[in-house]
């Protein structure tokens, strides 16, 4: 009976996945060091990295050279600490030492107000404030100068008689910008859910290790031996894994919800099988390299430069995808990451669903069938 | 003495030379992945998709879309008929921004009386993304604004308003031109250097003892010193070797210059190495396979990049933050190599950094040596 054939053939090869499966899950389990690593790195990275991406700028040290030393310069100075946004750190009296504290990168600004300063404005001139800033850091350098242009209008606006203030009033437009899915422009809240889909490319670390494991140890060659097939073996392998890293990713929602406040919008169950979607294209595209690979060393350094590195800068993670660069635009839809930050960011800030996810989710998991089935071509051949 | 150590770093050079893939990688990878990154991440933003929903039809609001259209940092991709629409679009990711023009736009431009609003709406999804299109729309509508409230003054006859009060002059110092790239280029350097050091100091030992080799290594005549000194010599040129070879693509091909000596830069990076290299023997002294060091490995670099203050400065985390990443070895190298490279600083003027360096260095071969004799045991 055909279906009987089918039904014994079906159980067969689950019994035989399900072993492999075992075997691996043993492997897990077995150290405690390792097992600590796989389940608690990824949450680990993620609080360490959403640490690093707090551009939420709170305080910037300032060193100020008062030249004019005069009442206005005192009270421009004044206001400008007023709500501590500026750490006023050093009080120069040579240009010189200026330069020094830029060089060690004690400040990354010194404000000069040169002498004269308030006779010029009495005069009914306009008095220049120079502002040297430090250009090897020109992120930090174009915020500190928004900032003190900002405290800067905001100071001549308090004084009595000001030419430029009446001329703003009287703008014929107001702007009422309305920012969605993060109300408050807070860093943290759009780069958590992004930093997740960086930390969970660390269970294709753990399979292209164990995978080359066994070619240096020689335990693979025991596996061709059994009457496992090739293709058997490398699903068992990816299914403990997928399941691994699926359990992994609940403390590291937990973090983002608990210990950062991100809020969760969307729903959490389509969260966890996008997860799964996700780790299918980064797992497969890890044994498709460590297929390549003789030694863990070599499969560490090869995942590292083409997985991790673009993974963190190419990905749209920080800046959107350059739609200016081809080759920008390719290396980011190749990589499994990069649809997995628009379906985070999707599902936690906006609370999309698969309407509007279906082409990451897609594109996720013809990237894992395709990666899976070339491993199980190539795997093949090697058995041969 | 020195013969024994020289054998055992001969034979750490053959087995590292016979692994093909990982020397293309470790010596070619980072190379390549520099000039990526150089040119993906060296840019401005630009070209953010935008929408726009124009209720007025007039040539005023079609100047406006134009402007819009014009910014290096948007791009018009699409038309809205109507507001619901721009839900979807910001939903799915299509479009960053959307502009709404309400109807009597032109008229409001036209007379002093009226007042009109334009809303502006974005994803706030990504950070970066939102700023550069928030500010630049922002910008640009003001701009049309005021441009629009100088011409009727212009033909009413009216008078030049006076300049403000108090402007700011600003200097880029070292960098006039605030170009990105020599940021972000000197940054990556020492952050692939320190990878290499880490993995080349501790994989290549922790596979010697999960193979067994290490106890091999263990009963020959070496003593600790001479197996740390040869265990070390490896990591260090490659490390360095791939500095050199980064160093001069950085330099020639994205034209970062190079202000201060290059022989100090050279000797403070093989200094950064050297006190680089002990978290690379710690790990390996912890991890009993090689999949344990690669989690350690990833954590660490994690840490490093944090407390290097190349993405968040450093002055901005908690305290306690703070007091950690002073023994960080990158922490004060970096501005070493930003000083030297980008502002021409000599040594003397980094003293401070020196200081902490060559000290986490010393601390370094102290640990290392301790943490050997654990393993000996």
């Amino acid at each position: 009976m055909p279906w009987d054939w089918l039904v014994t053939t079906m159980t067969e090869i689950s019994r035989r996945i399900g072993s492999i499966w075992r075997k691996e899950l043993i492997h897990i389990v077995r150290d405690g060091r390792t097992f600590f690593l796989l389940f608690i790195s990824p949450a680990f990275m993620l609080v360490m990295l959403s640490y690093l991406f707090t551009w939420d700028v709170k305080r910037f040290p300032l060193a100020v050279y008062d030249q004019d030393k005069s009442s206005l310069s005192r009270r421009y100075l004044a206001a400008l600490t007023q709500d501590g946004t500026f750490d006023l750190r050093y009080d120069l009296s040579s240009a010189e030492e200026g330069d020094r504290l830029l060089l060690t990168e004690k400040v990354y600004a010194v404000l000069v107000a040169p002498s004269g300063l308030m006779g010029r404005v009495n005069r009914g001139h306009t008095g220049h404030l120079q502002v040297i800033l430090d250009g090897t850091k020109p992120g930090i350098a174009s915020q500190t100068l928004a900032q003190l242009s900002g405290r800067t209008q905001a100071f001549m606006s308090t004084l009595s008689s000001v030419p430029g203030a009446a001329e703003a009033q009287l703008l014929p437009v107001d702007i009422r910008t309305r920012v969605w899915y993060n109300p408050n422009l807070r860093a943290l809240h759009s780069m958590v859910p992004g930093l997740i889909a960086v930390v969970m490319c660390m269970p294709a670390f753990s399979i292209a290790t164990s995978f080359a494991r066994e070619k240096e140890m020689g335990t693979m060659e025991g596996l061709y031996a059994t009457p496992i097939r090739g293709a058997e073996v490398l699903l068992g392998k990816l299914l403990t894994n997928v399941a691994c890293g699926v359990a992994s990713v609940v403390p590291v929602v937990l973090v983002a919800t608990l210990w950062f406040r991100v809020p969760f919008q969307g729903s959490f169950l389509l969260f966890l099988l996008l997860t799964a979607d996700f780790l299918l294209g980064v797992l497969g595209l890890s044994l498709l390299i460590s297929n390549f690979l003789a030694t863990q060393q070599a499969a560490m350094v090869v995942l590292f430069l083409v997985l991790f590195v673009p993974s963190m800068f190419l990905s749209g993670l920080i800046e959107p995808v350059d739609r200016a660069s081809w080759s920008a635009q390719i290396q980011a839809y190749v990589l499994p990451t990069t649809h997995y930050v628009t379906i985070s960011r999707g599902i936690f800030l906006k609370g999309v669903g698969l309407g509007a996810l279906w082409p990451s989710t897609l594109a996720l998991g013809t990237m894992g069938a395709g990666y899976l089935l070339l491993t199980i071509k190539l795997f093949k051949k090697r058995l041969g | 003495m020195l013969g024994r150590t020289v054998t055992l770093v001969v034979k750490d050079f053959r087995q590292f030379l016979r692994d093909r893939v990982l020397i293309i990688f470790i010596l070619g990878g980072p190379t390549l992945q520099l000039v990526l990154l150089g040119q993906a991440t060296g840019a401005d933003i630009t070209r953010l998709p935008a929408a726009v929903l124009d209720e007025d039809q007039t040539s005023a609001s079609r100047a406006l879309t134009v402007a819009l259209d014009n910014l290096r940092q948007l791009e018009i991709t699409n038309r809205l008929d109507d507001i619901d629409e721009a839900r979807p679009f910001l939903d799915r990711g299509e479009i960053s921004l959307a502009v709404l023009i309400p109807p009597g736009f032109a008229e409001a431009l036209g007379s002093p009386q009226e007042r009109v609003s334009v809303q502006v709406l974005v994803d706030g999804s990504n950070i970066l993304g939102a700023l550069t299109a928030v500010g630049a729309a922002e910008g640009a509508i003001s701009h049309f604004a005021q441009d629009s409230v100088i011409e009727r003054r212009e033909l009413l006859g009216g008078g030049n308003p006076s300049g403000p009060m108090l402007d700011l002059r600003p200097i880029g110092r070292f960098n006039p031109d605030l170009v990105h790239n020599h940021y972000v280029l000197s940054a990556q350097l020492s952050l692939i250097v320190h990878v290499v050091t880490l993995l080349t100091a501790s994989v290549g030992t922790v596979r010697e003892r999960e193979m067994g080799t290490l106890e091999q290594l263990m009963v020959t005549p070496l003593t600790r010193i001479e197996l740390i000194v040869g265990k070390a010599t490896l990591p260090m040129l490659v490390a360095f070797v791939d500095f050199v070879a980064m160093l001069a693509i950085v330099v020639w091909v994205f034209g970062v210059p190079v202000r201060g000596s290059v022989a100090s830069l050279l000797a403070v990076t093989l200094l950064f190495i050297v006190a680089q290299l002990t978290w690379g023997l710690v790990i390996s002294a912890v991890s009993a396979t090689q999949q344990q060091a690669i989690l350690l490995i990833f954590m660490i670099a994690i840490l490093n990049v944090a407390f290097s203050g190349y993405l968040a400065a450093v002055e901005n985390m908690p305290l306690p933050m703070q007091l950690a990443s002073n023994f960080f070895p990158i922490r004060h190298y970096l501005i070493m190599l930003r000083g030297i490279m980008l502002k021409g600083a000599n040594l003397a003027s980094l003293r401070p950094q020196l200081i902490a360096l060559t000290g986490l260095g010393i601390a370094s071969l102290a640990i290392s040596v301790r943490s050997f004799r654990k393993q000996l045991e």
